[in-house]
């Protein structure tokens, strides 16, 4: 009981649930929404940054995709009228694009592995801004409803937000349990010592495709329900910038040394930049240098500080120092 | 049949010939140390037999099945091992985590799936191999946290997990004080009772002292073979490599 | 006629992404990083130029202001990435990626959104006349400073002794102390160079293309696809790479006008798939 007690993901479940009735924020219910579905997102993409090591920069294409899926498949496949299609659609189309690219680069490493990816996310984004008759083009598809689900009326954005919270309570439990597994150890041995890995008998090349596939599969979910959001896909969210967010969601709150890491990023993240872009036009300038200022001070993001604190008394037990996880000289 | 049967190996990279034409019969029993001097090709052989490197010509032969040009994950499937000359481990992980790793390896697709890390019977294999090389005690410590001489020791370790029948060992006493040397020795002494043991190492002491053959490289090919006695005695190995040694 | 002038046009842009790539491509060869405030440095050449052509001049400008690019790289290099070497490749990435946002803004800040648009020189804006074909004088320009640009690169590295460090740097970065040189002080030459180059680039293709705060995001991408096409770190490669682009990009508008902007990465695919390291790549660093 002691144990489950001090579980965080319980007390994050806990707040969120509460969250329409929180004075003032509450208000914001959209915000609560998106929330939500960037946790799922960034948890999703820490399994291929802080598990495996992976530096990809295509979730954002695999976001996108689930959202084009999504509309594309309400506004033609199914008429008009289906609430879990469009879903399931995005799910498979961000899998099935993340399986594709991960298998062309699973033998890549590091520097053009991350270039790689960033080339995919140019390709995805010409598709998507070009193609007019399928993804509608530079306007983008709009017209995506929410219809009822189970009978509960989806379009009140309450009941939405309810929606968002459960499937954020399965992806989380689930990208834990996966993290936690053999083959999460497996895949943080893919990130410490590759060639190790490698004569203890992993195909390597394997389970970096898998973790790719899986993670690319929460991605397109976020994407799905994003769309759903806000009742439309634009070339915009599968732009590299998209992905450039995740990435610095999740570093932000220190995905590298803690799981907790991406919930905290992304929730600090996205808040920030909706507020700040609200307030002023040039928001860009203050979004841009926040890169540069945490990535230079604060390399291991928000949990990295936590558990620096933590750690300063030398002690042999659990983790290395969190500052010696992401600071590695590459080989 | 032969353990391994090696014929016409070579490996060029660019110029240099770093392995010409060996060809090699290694039988199933005792420890055999491959010596030469600096730049003779032994650390390459290692790479060719466990699939680090591609050769370039030549064929490599396992109880008789052919494994040339197969990738290091396949080949620790026949039942190959190796460590390597600087320790390499899992940093970040415990001891018995490093342990776990190999270990899950061998469960079941589903299993690894869907089990946890810290299963209870990886855990048992793991502590058990842990307390036949003697660092079970450490199993909680962070890996990057125990002494140098546990780190070769749980690098051993972690590499008897596939359950090989050979173990090729890269300069297993690099960088160890004259006490640790000992237990590494009585280590490798213990491990080849039950499988073939295949060493490159600097120190002599050890290379006469524990070897039943012995394999002198020079540059890329083979030099002299033979036990230890006809090899101190082999007056080219003197001159090539023992000779430089002493001076 | 017009399949030869569309082919002509793309040797030219091909020449100008040669250009920029190049820097691109030796930083990430000898320093590992993915420098994306590459592209900066090429909206920062045509906005240095615009400020200052009216009154020192045309060619003073065009040699003034890539200097002060290359100011900027130094600038860079000292105070952003050198915090990231040999970090995750995505530290750099994103790291160069939040500057070149800001950047980027800056500049709309202060110039306005808008294209601006600059004038070919006087001594440069008729037409040369070839047969039956007419073709633009300041595209002939631009073809002749990339291509000296491009040569003088290829001097340097292949002729200069300090030229055999970088590519020894490249394969090796423990080499360049070896061969008594600092890496550190290696690093900050190889980036002032490259910016120096996209400035310059940055300007020339200003007449044609435009001035506006997202140019640089523009060559940016192709410079990506350059490099991987070519392999990384190598000069001729960079060349073919950019030729190879710029021919795709322009000819590409005869079979496919929509779809123009990926066939580049197809082509990449392509190349990529066969020759992993690229046309000319070799064994560096990075791997």
């Amino acid at each position: 009981m002691n144990k489950i007690l001090k579980d965080p993901l319980l007390w994050i479940f806990l707040i969120f649930s509460a969250y329409p009735f929180m004075p003032y924020i509450g208000s914001f219910i959209s915000l609560g929404s998106e929330l939500l579905l960037w946790f799922v997102f960034a948890l999703g993409f820490n399994l291929c940054l802080g598990q495996t090591g992976l530096p990809s920069f295509g979730h954002g294409a695999f976001f996108g995709m689930g959202s084009y899926a999504a509309a594309i498949s309400f506004l033609r496949l199914f008429n008009h009228d289906a609430f879990v299609m469009p879903i399931l659609a995005g799910i498979v189309l961000g899998a099935a694009a993340a399986a594709l690219l991960g298998w062309l680069i699973r033998e890549k490493k590091g520097v053009y592995f991350a270039m790689l990816t960033v080339a995919f996310t140019q390709v995805c984004f010409g598709i998507a801004f070009r193609w007019d008759e399928v993804t509608g083009g530079e306007a983008g598809l709009s017209g995506v409803l929410r219809g009822a689900f189970f009978g509960l009326p989806m379009n009140n954005p309450i009941v939405f937000y309810y929606f968002c919270f459960l499937v954020f309570i399965v992806c989380a439990v689930i990208i834990r349990k996966i993290s936690r597994s053999c083959f999460g150890l497996s895949l943080q041995s893919v990130r410490q010592n590759p060639l190790r890995s490698q004569y203890l008998g992993y195909n390597i090349g394997l389970y970096k495709f898998s973790v790719y596939t899986i993670s690319g599969g929460f991605a397109g979910l976020a994407g799905a329900l994003y769309c759903l959001l806000t009742q439309s896909a634009y070339a915009d969210v599968l732009d590299w910038s998209k992905s450039g967010d995740v990435v610095m969601a999740t570093l932000l709150g220190g995905g590298t040394v803690s799981f907790y890491g991406p919930i905290l990023g992304s929730l600090i993240f996205v808040i920030c930049k909706n507020l700040i872009s609200s307030m002023w036009v040039h928001w860009a300038l203050l979004y841009g240098l926040s890169f540069v200022i945490i990535l230079s001070f604060f390399p291991t993001g928000l949990m990295g500080i936590v558990k620096k604190k933590r750690n300063l008394e030398p002690r042999l037990r659990g983790n290395a120092p969190a500052q010696e996880q992401t600071r590695r000289e590459e080989p | 049949m032969n353990l391994f049967s090696i014929q016409g190996l070579t490996k060029r990279f660019d110029a240099l010939v770093a392995t010409n034409d060996v060809s090699l019969e290694i039988e199933r029993e005792g420890i055999l140390s491959i010596i030469g001097p600096n730049g003779a090709g032994k650390t390459t052989v290692f790479n060719l037999l466990t699939g680090l490197l591609k050769p370039d010509a030549g064929k490599i032969l396992y109880k008789g099945e052919d494994i040339t040009g197969k990738k290091p994950y396949q080949i620790i499937r026949h039942g190959i091992a190796r460590s390597f000359q600087v320790v390499s481990l899992f940093e970040e992980m415990t001891v018995l985590d490093n342990m776990r790793v190999g270990i899950q390896r061998n469960l079941g697709l589903m299993n690894r799936m869907f089990l946890e890390a810290s299963n209870k019977a990886a855990t048992e294999k793991s502590l058990e191999l842990l307390e036949l090389v003697g660092i079970a005690p450490l199993a909680d410590h962070g890996a990057s946290h125990i002494p140098h001489g546990d780190r070769k020791v749980l690098d051993l370790a972690m590499s008897l997990v596939s359950e090989p029948d050979t173990l090729l060992l890269d300069e297993p006493m690099a960088g160890l004080s004259p006490v640790e040397r000992l237990r590494i020795t009585n280590l490798i002494r213990k491990l080849s009772e039950t499988r073939k043991i295949i060493l490159v190492e600097h120190d002599m002491d050890l290379v006469f002292g524990i070897s039943d053959s012995i394999l002198v490289l020079h540059h890329g090919a083979i030099l002299a073979r033979g036990t230890p006695r006809e090899i101190a005695a082999n007056e080219s190995v003197q001159s090539a490599y023992l000779g430089k040694e002493a001076s | 006629m017009l399949e030869l002038s569309l082919f002509l046009n793309g040797i030219v842009l091909g020449l100008i992404y040669a250009a920029v790539a190049l820097g691109f491509s030796l930083v990430l060869g000898v320093s590992g990083v993915i420098n994306f405030s590459h592209g900066i440095t090429f909206t920062f050449g045509a906005y240095f130029f615009l400020t200052m052509f009216k009154t020192v001049g045309y060619i003073p400008a065009m040699i003034l202001s890539p200097l002060c690019v290359a100011l900027v790289g130094f600038i860079v290099e000292r105070l952003i990435i050198r915090r990231v070497y040999g970090q995750d490749p995505l530290f750099g990435l994103l790291i160069t990626l939040g500057f070149t946002i800001a950047m980027e803004e800056l500049i709309r800040m202060i110039y306005g959104p808008a294209t601006q648009n600059i004038n070919a020189p006087s001594f440069a804006n008729g037409v040369v006349i070839f047969g039956d074909l007419l073709y633009s004088q300041y595209r002939l320009f631009i073809a002749a400073v990339a291509t000296l640009m491009i040569a003088f690169a290829w001097i340097f590295t292949e002729k200069t002794r300090f030229g055999a460090v970088v590519k020894a740097g490249m394969f090796d970065n423990e080499m360049v102390s070896a061969l008594g040189h600092n890496l550190y002080r290696l690093r900050v030459v190889i980036m002032v160079v490259g910016s120096f180059m996209a400035g310059l680039s940055g300007i020339l293709s200003a007449p044609i293309w435009g001035v506006k705060p997202g140019m640089g995001a523009a060559i940016l991408m192709p410079s990506f696809v350059v490099v991987l096409i070519g392999g990384l770190g190598s000069i001729p490669g960079t060349l073919i790479g950019g030729l190879l682009v710029g021919v795709t990009l322009s000819m590409g508008t005869l079979v496919a006008p929509r779809f123009v902007d990926i066939m580049p990465y197809l082509l990449m695919g392509v190349v990529v798939y066969f020759r992993p390291r690229g046309l000319m790549g070799q064994h560096n660093i990075v791997e």
